[in-house]
């Protein structure tokens, strides 16, 4: 079968492999329908993520139909239509039990890592490094899924592929994102990050009642987008001298009740700490550009909720603590429990109050990986979101 | 200190393995399972190898003796007489290989409630002998793993065992081998 391999900094190329099959009881093997290239995947492609290997298949944003299941799957049976949450959980352990997906005790093989880096191991990730497991990912034809009994849900005929897919990772990271912030109402919510997580973040912000939104990026295809999908008031921080001071200015003097960080380990910048961040990370003594980090814990009223789903590794520097601790805030992060939120977020789609396939720019062959990992990274021809079809 | 927990650090067997001497290993995972049920699994020995990803097989040859046999690699194989020298049901195990073995191990396993409904709290002590009994020293030197790191996966695969009936694992997946793919028509 083709499949999307990481082969190195920049470098993603359509290969061969062989197909997957069974290997533990739990198991099913899906034939992909539709598989999407995700922020996350950047971080990959920009070599941010340690412990990625050539050959490495990628991909954790898939859906498709179940073709082989191993003798302990009881829930799904082949043929069913599923989307995969790009977190493997087991469903049996502690955090399991308690909705906390994303830190499964025993979805990753590959443990140790994890564990030097962040003294536990959390769960496995499709295609995300062998820290996260080591385990092949859905741009491919085929993909093996683990613990098929905690993971795919199955979704009917009458919803696309496009009207779904996002099940398996940005709708619920974006929709966590929001909640994390603790949204009574009256409250004003900023994101940092106008990408398909930053732009679902939104939209769940309003469904779960934020008063108004507060959109910050600096690409003026994506600001438009928000204008044109929701009532989000837009900031393109290239245009503004001081971001926070703007802010203050739209919340009263009072600055958001929550902020959003849907941007991660490498955000952009022009102000000093953002080229400090970049000269380290090019020659190796730093692992994350924490701008927009920084940014929203300035910009963050006192005592207010900072939320982030934008992915961080390493060791950031001259994270503003002090500022933190000064203002009393409140911190909730980290990857997606995915299989909590996704029957919820099927309903909110099955009942027609969102349809995520608004972010959808381009849809391409998987054969052409190459040239749309090229032109999602570089924001080449207003891309967005990609997705791309297996079987051409 | 209470009672338990002394007995626990004092019941630790020292006989086969000078004190002072040898390599000590110890970790501790947390089970969501009933401590009866996880100490079940624990003292039918002859489970042992599906955990422990170095042993080959475990023979119970009476009450408290055990022979267990070991292959880490093609050619060598290893097997050394343990006896179990303390036990107290659904709480404790401790063993030693007999005297004369041609590798000197001794091991404990404490089970403990964990708070807040999170299950059983398992430990597990090592003590292997100097040198370094001959199979710990070909395994560390095949697996370049230390003692702890092998007693630590095998826990978690014991974790794993226990709670999802499977241990997880990526061996057999496909990968890229450098062969483009190329269109046909
Ligand atoms: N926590 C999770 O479970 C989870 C899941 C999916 C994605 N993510 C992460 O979310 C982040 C966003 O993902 P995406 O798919 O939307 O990626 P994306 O790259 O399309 O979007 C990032 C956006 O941030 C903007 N940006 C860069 N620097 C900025 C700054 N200083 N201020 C404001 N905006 C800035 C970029 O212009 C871009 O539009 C990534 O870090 C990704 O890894 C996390
Ligand atoms: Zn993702
Ligand atoms: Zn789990």
């Amino acid at each position: 079968m083709k499949a999307v391999c990481w082969n190195g900094k920049k470098k993603v190329t359509v290969e061969s492999v062989d197909e997957p099959r069974l290997i533990n009881k739990e198991d099913v093997v899906v034939s992909i329908t539709s598989t999407a290239i995700c922020g996350s995947d950047i971080h990959l492609y920009d070599g941010f993520v340690p412990t990625m290997e050539r050959g490495d298949i990628l991909g954790h944003e898939f859906m498709g139909e179940v073709v082989e299941k191993g003798p302990s799957v009881t829930k799904l049976k082949i043929g069913d239509r599923v989307v995969v949450p790009f977190v493997i959980a087991c469903g049996q352990c502690y955090n399991c039990k308690n909705e906390l997906y994303s830190l499964c005790d025993n979805s990753n093989p590959h443990g140790e890592k994890a564990e030097i880096a962040a003294g536990y191991q959390t769960a496995g990730i499709y295609g995300y490094s062998h820290m996260y497991g080591g385990f092949a990912g859905g741009q491919a034809e085929y993909a093996r899924v683990p613990f098929a009994n905690t993971g795919p849900i199955v979704v009917p005929t009458t919803l696309t592929d496009e009207q779904v897919l996002f099940l398996s990772d940005i709708f619920p990271t974006g929709y966590m994102a929001a909640e994390n912030c603790d949204i009574k109402p009256g409250d004003i919510v900023a994101v940092w990050g106008c990408g398909p997580v930053g732009q679902l973040a939104i939209k769940s912000a309003f469904l779960l009642g934020a008063s108004r939104v507060i959109a910050i990026d600096r690409f003026q295809e994506r600001l438009d987008m928000v204008r044109d999908n929701s009532t989000a008031e837009v900031l393109n921080y290239d245009k503004e001298d001081d971001l926070v001071e703007r802010l203050k200015v739209l919340t009263g003097g009072r600055g958001p009740d929550a902020c959003i960080d849907a941007v991660g380990a490498e955000a952009h910048g022009h102000q000093f700490d953002a080229y400090y961040d970049r000269l380290k990370t090019a020659i190796g003594i730093g692992t994350d550009q924490a701008h927009a980090l920084r940014e929203a814990i300035r910009a963050c009223r006192k005592g207010g909720n900072i939320s982030i789903v934008g992915v961080y590794v390493g060791y950031p520097d001259a994270v503003p603590l002090g500022a933190a601790f000064a203002k009393g805030l409140k911190f909730k992060m980290g990857q997606c429990n995915v299989q909590k939120y996704m029957p919820t977020l099927l309903n909110l789609i099955e009942d027609g109050r969102i349809d995520p396939s608004f972010v959808i720019t381009h849809k391409l062959n998987l054969s052409d990986a190459s040239h749309a990992y090229d032109i999602f990274r570089n924001k080449k021809e207003d891309c967005v979101k990609v997705v791309l079809n297996p079987a051409a | 200190m209470n009672t338990k927990t002394k007995s626990f650090l004092s019941s630790l067997p020292k006989p086969s393995v000078k004190d002072g001497d040898g390599i000590k290993a110890e970790y501790s995972v947390t089970i969501l399972k009933d401590a009866s049920f996880i100490y079940s699994v624990w003292r039918n020995f002859e489970n042992l190898p599906r955990f422990m990803k170095h042993l080959d097989e475990v023979q119970v040859l009476n009450d408290t003796r055990t022979l267990w046999r070991a292959k880490p690699f093609e050619n060598l194989e290893t097997e050394w007489e343990t006896e179990m020298i303390a036990e107290t049901p659904d709480e404790f195990i401790s063993w030693r290989s007999i005297e004369g073995s041609e590798i000197s191990i001794a091991g404990s396993v404490h089970f403990s409630p964990a708070p807040r409904g999170q299950g059983t709290q398992v430990t597990v002590r090592m003590m292997y002998g100097p040198p370094l009994g001959k199979i710990t020293h070909v395994i560390t030197k095949l697996t370049k793993a230390d003692p702890h790191s092998l007693l630590r996966e095998d826990m978690k695969r014991f974790k794993s065992y226990i709670e999802t009936g499977d241990i997880l694992s990526t061996e057999g997946q496909p990968r890229g081998q450098g062969i483009e793919y190329k269109k046909t028509a």
